[in-house]
């Protein structure tokens, strides 16, 4: 058996593309043949990219990746430095070759199915919304823009609903900040030692030291939405407590304005506030569109505020849109037991067992104590049988 | 309006590039039909050379070693031209082998002064044998227009690959209607390569002439001589230009001369403002105009009702004979004899408004130039039609009373836009704008219903189509003038073309509210292989067809020239499947835009209660897609046919274990939701 237990935490959160290769080199080596079509769609660029995305070991979506136009955005309006410092701690901190292959596994926690959701041509340029299938990293909903230039469809930059920020920002930011620094002569100070190991920390997060290394950022960095942001990132990789540290920076210092809704709804259903849950799920439904994993997060928070109908509601929201959504199937089976509604209850279990193809026995289900008394009922005997 | 001056030399050019004559024992005289044979060159005119020793150019099969045209504007105009072609191999022999000359015996005379056949340097000529034979051709007759045109037919025989074929021809005489002010235009290059091309104008030196080249940068030599002011070029080595399909009105990617003798567009104005000034009997059109005022309920009304009576009850059939070309028969008479061209009903359509004290004007228009012809040398020969323009409240209606089938009320009937218009009234001084906010936009809206019993058998496919506007119109004209059984067969053969096994359950059925001018039109069929399985997956296509009529697919098209899209257009195409049970769909296209400065297009689809739904629309914005925009319009066209042609695949619920148990239990949620 699978899991009978729906996770709190919802939504997922993509690695950050500041710091070193998540991943070594050797393993990134895919061809650098051009493998573009010339005759190729915003909608097959927005096609192949949601396959690249999903398929963690493919390692080319760098290939339809405009390089310089991202860097470009990275650095619009900051001027070359010819300060030798700054270029040794820029190529220190953050090597162009490690961004790019961050680039192709950038969103590797969420192998499987990508969707395009939305597609907006205009002129040369376009946009895309790709949502990952829903899984065990939650889901990631990212909107790529595209352009097309000479022929060639490319993407120059992307937009991450999680974090509500674009890839290119949080480069941006540190770059502008270790410029100034380095360009002031305080280079060598212990503020741009704090900056340096925070952003190092953001490739290869260590559990404990992240919050001891954003509370250790001067107060002018800590009050930029970027390191905030990157603190998140972080720290959802290296561990729970570091990542309710996080959230509960961003929700003290950046979330007033309704920003940040998604990223911290799971913050909000720990702390009990679900009615900024739900608004935070409406928000975002507003913003990006109708889609099966809105209903799959209020389903979550009306089993949580035992506000049955709405579950319900959601859930055949849910399964109006896509009846192949497994987790659905899997919080229906943990709420009617919750319930004791146990001739419901195996409904639920024949579409475990016949359409996701679970082998579901005695021991399954009496194994988990919340199940104790369901594993006892004539119900689940009679299905058994 | 009969715009077909004589000195259409592009026509003559262009039928040029075929030719000759044969034999008989005594030269034929026809000069009874105003053609005569073997007279002298006249003196003003200056012969051109050639040069035989040009190599044939490769995947032709002839060579065009001169065309040289040479006018004369002093006297009696007089029109001289001379071509010279080599053939090169039997495809060839059938291009060379007739020579048409196309006059009108009202005004004008052709002489033909030589036809020979050069032969392994010897020059033969033909004219002695020429068989001829002049034909009163119409080639308009289908669309009621009658020109009496003369086609004086020169047949050559005897023929041979290596030949050189030449021949002269003067056209004397202009139509009278222009009061001596000459016009034309004449090529400079045409779908085959000359090895030289001269030009040569004689004007007199009192009489101001305007002249412009079009797509090109050559000009004239310019001198004053014996014969008055004279222009000439020589062009040599002219590729041949080849025309590509779809380009907008007004677009040529040939190069002309054009010429003229009228010094603004305030001149042809005046020009027209005399052939409009007709004197008539107003007693039988008072009599009918009141008739029109009696069934109307105001103004606007009579003016709705004065058109259609002017398109439905008046037959369309144009005498364009002589100065008829241009100038209106009386309103009487057109009422009398119940038949008209374009510029007859404009004149009786202008007096019955004129009759309840609406004052409106003819306006004449290009209807295959348009907006092109505001680049025009001002000249009678820019427009090819007339249409009427009136004023009611401070707003401007352009009404075509030689057009049919049209409803509505005055604000919504359909208008057409040529681009630009003179509007013959005093004072005119410039060509009008017709829309200057942009075309006004037709609607279409589809709805396209596919009902099944089951994944397996057939599927009722009901097709719903609402026109306004000018759509309207050409559906009511369809649908009166073509037996009911036809249309079908038509629209039978469109749908085969996506669904095979498609036959028709009823024929089309027809609903026009004229009034508003909204045309319905109800579609019934059956679909017996509409469902595809592949992998335990049933396939289901999603074709929103209204739009193949519209788009094409451009995207493995090397285009050169700018891109004419269709008029202004709203389309609005919903297509709901009615499923017969419950199935999981993944939605494919869930919302989506594709915008380009010529087009737009959106799309969302949903499910509900068993009935996929995907809506759609498009705007066709600008007509024309210019050069520099085509490579982002192929690509959003790339995008937009992959969003009107797709396909849904969803699990068979037949043979998936499970499938018909989630979806009962999703059917216990909704009970439990209540």
């Amino acid at each position: 058996m699978k899991k009978a237990i729906i996770r709190i935490f919802l939504v997922g959160v993509a690695i950050s593309l500041i710091g070193c290769s998540v991943k070594p080199a050797s393993d990134v080596q895919g061809s650098d043949e051009d493998l573009s079509d010339p005759q190729e769609s915003f909608s097959g660029v927005c096609e192949r990219a949601s396959y690249e995305f999903g398929n963690t070991e493919s390692g080319h979506f760098h290939q339809i990746f405009d390089t310089r136009k991202y860097f470009d955005q990275v650095f619009m309006g900051i001027k070359r430095s010819d300060n030798a410092n700054y270029i040794k701690y820029m190529s220190g901190v953050m090597a162009r070759g490690d961004i790019i292959q961050n680039i192709d596994h950038v969103y590797s926690d969420f192998a499987g199915l990508w969707n395009v959701h939305d597609l907006d041509v205009s002129e040369e340029k376009a946009s895309c919304i790709l949502i990952s299938d829903y899984s065990e990293s939650g889901v990631a909903i990212v909107e790529l823009h595209l352009v097309d230039r000479d022929g060639k469809i490319k993407v120059t930059n992307w937009y991450d609903h999680i974090t509500e920020s674009y890839a290119s920002d949080q480069l941006r930011q540190f770059s502008i900040d270790i410029k100034t620094l380095s360009e002031s002569g305080n280079e060598i100070s212990q503020e741009m030692k704090s900056l340096q190991d925070f952003v190092r920390l953001t490739g290869h997060p260590k559990p404990l030291e992240v919050s001891q290394a954003y509370s250790k950022l001067d107060k002018a960095y800590r009050a930029k939405e970027a390191y905030a942001l990157a603190y998140v990132v972080t720290a959802n990789r290296a561990g729970g407590e570091q990542y309710l540290a996080a959230l509960d920076n961003l929700d003290a210092h950046f979330s007033q304005t309704g920003k940040y809704g998604l990223l911290l709804m799971d913050y909000y259903v720990l702390k009990g506030r679900y009615d900024d849950a739900l608004a935070s799920i409406d928000r975002a439904e507003e913003r990006i569109g109708a889609n099966v994993i809105f209903d799959i997060f209020r389903m979550g928070v009306y089993q949580l505020t035992e506000d049955n109908k709405k579950y319900y509601q959601s859930a055949v929201e849910a399964l109006e849109k896509n009846i192949g959504v497994e987790d659905v199937y899997w919080s229906l089976l943990d709420t009617f037991v919750q319930y004791e509604q146990y001739a419901d209850a195996v409904l639920v279990l024949d579409v475990i067992k016949d359409f996701f193809g679970y082998q579901i026995t005695q021991r399954d289900i009496a194994g988990i104590p919340e199940y104790q008394f369901f594993a006892e009922s004539r119900e689940f005997s009679d299905w058994l049988n | 309006m009969a715009a077909k001056k004589w000195a259409a030399y592009f026509w003559v050019l262009i039928c040029l590039l075929c030719f000759s004559s044969v034999a008989s024992a005594k030269r034929p005289d026809f000069s009874d039909r105003g053609l005569y044979l073997g007279e002298a060159v006249p003196g003003w005119v200056q012969r051109q050379s050639y040069d035989s020793r040009e190599s044939p150019r490769q995947g032709y099969s002839s060579q065009y070693l001169l065309v040289d045209s040479q006018i004369n504007l002093v006297a009696e105009e007089a029109f001289y031209y001379r071509n010279v072609g080599r053939i090169v191999n039997p495809s060839g022999l059938t291009e060379w082998s007739e020579i048409n000359i196309r006059y009108s015996p009202e005004y004008q005379k052709v002489h033909l002064h030589s036809l020979d056949v050069i032969r392994e340097g010897e020059r033969l000529s033909r004219l002695d044998k020429a068989k001829v034979r002049i034909l009163q051709q119409e080639d308009d007759m289908e669309s009621g227009l009658y020109y009496g045109m003369n086609t004086a037919v020169v047949i050559l025989d005897d023929l041979r690959a290596g030949d050189i074929v030449s021949y002269e021809v003067t056209v004397l005489g202009s139509n009278p209607i222009f009061n001596g002010h000459e016009f034309g235009s004449v090529s400079l290059d045409w779908r085959v390569p000359v090895e030289k091309r001269s030009l040569r104008l004689v004007s007199d030196p009192a009489k101001p002439l305007y002249y412009r080249f079009m797509n090109s940068t050559a000009d004239f030599n310019r001198k004053e001589t014996v014969h008055g002011l004279e222009y000439d070029l020589v062009l040599t080595d002219i590729d041949g230009v080849l025309a590509e399909e779809d380009l907008p009105y007004g677009f040529s990617p040939y190069a002309w001369l054009a010429y003229s003798q009228f010094h603004d567009w305030g001149h042809v104005n005046q020009w027209a403002i005399d052939l409009y000034r007709i004197d008539y009997d107003g007693k039988q059109i008072k009599s009918v105009a009141e008739k029109i005022m009696g069934r109307s309920s105001d103004r606007n009304d009579f003016i709705r009702n004065a058109l259609f009576f002017v398109q439905d009850d008046i037959r369309y059939l144009g005498l364009e004979m002589g100065v008829n070309s241009h100038l209106p028969h009386s309103p009487d008479e057109v009422l009398r004899r119940r038949f008209g061209d374009c510029k007859d009903k404009t004149a009786l359509f202008v007096s019955l408004l004129e009759q309840q004290g609406i004052k409106a004007y003819p306006a004449l228009v290009s209807t295959a130039n348009r907006h092109g012809v505001s680049e025009d040398l001002p000249s009678p020969g820019s427009f090819d039609h007339v249409i009427t323009y009136l004023e009611v409240d401070g707003k401007g209606y352009w009404l075509d009373p030689t057009n049919s089938y049209q409803g509505g009320s005055l604000d919504s009937i359909a208008q057409s836009d040529y681009g630009y218009a003179l509007v013959v009234r005093d004072g005119t001084k410039s060509l009008t704008r017709m829309f200057p906010e942009g075309s006004p936009a037709d609607r279409i809206r589809v709805k396209e219903t596919f009902t099944a019993d089951d994944f397996s058998g057939e599927v009722t496919y009901r097709i719903v189509t609402r026109y306004t506007g000018k759509n309207a119109d050409y559906q009511r004209y369809r649908f009166s003038n073509n037996p009911l059984s036809e249309i079908s067969r038509q629209y039978l053969s469109f749908y085969k073309g996506y669904y095979d096994s498609v036959s028709a359950i009823n024929n089309p059925e027809f609903r026009d509210d004229r009034q508003n001018n909204v045309v319905t039109v109800e579609e019934e069929y059956r679909v017996d292989d509409f469902w595809h399985r592949e992998d335990g997956m049933v396939i289901m296509d999603v074709n929103a067809l209204i739009y193949a009529d519209y788009l094409k697919d451009l995207a493995s098209v090397d285009r050169k020239s700018p891109y004419y899209q269709g008029a202004p257009l709203l389309v609005d195409s919903i297509i709901d499947f009615h499923l017969p049970e419950d199935v999981s769909l993944n939605f494919p296209k869930p919302t989506g835009q594709v915008s380009h400065k010529a087009i737009q297009f959106n799309y969302r689809d949903s499910y509900k209660d068993k009935v996929y739904s995907y809506a759609s629309s498009m705007e066709l914005i600008e007509p024309v897609v210019r050069n520099a925009d085509m490579e982002s319009y192929k690509k959003a066209l790339n995008d937009i046919i992959h969003n009107w042609n797709f396909t849904i695949r969803f699990a068979d619920p037949e043979r998936v274990p499970g499938y018909r148990e989630a979806l009962a239990l999703k059917q216990r949620l909704k009970e439990l939701a209540k």
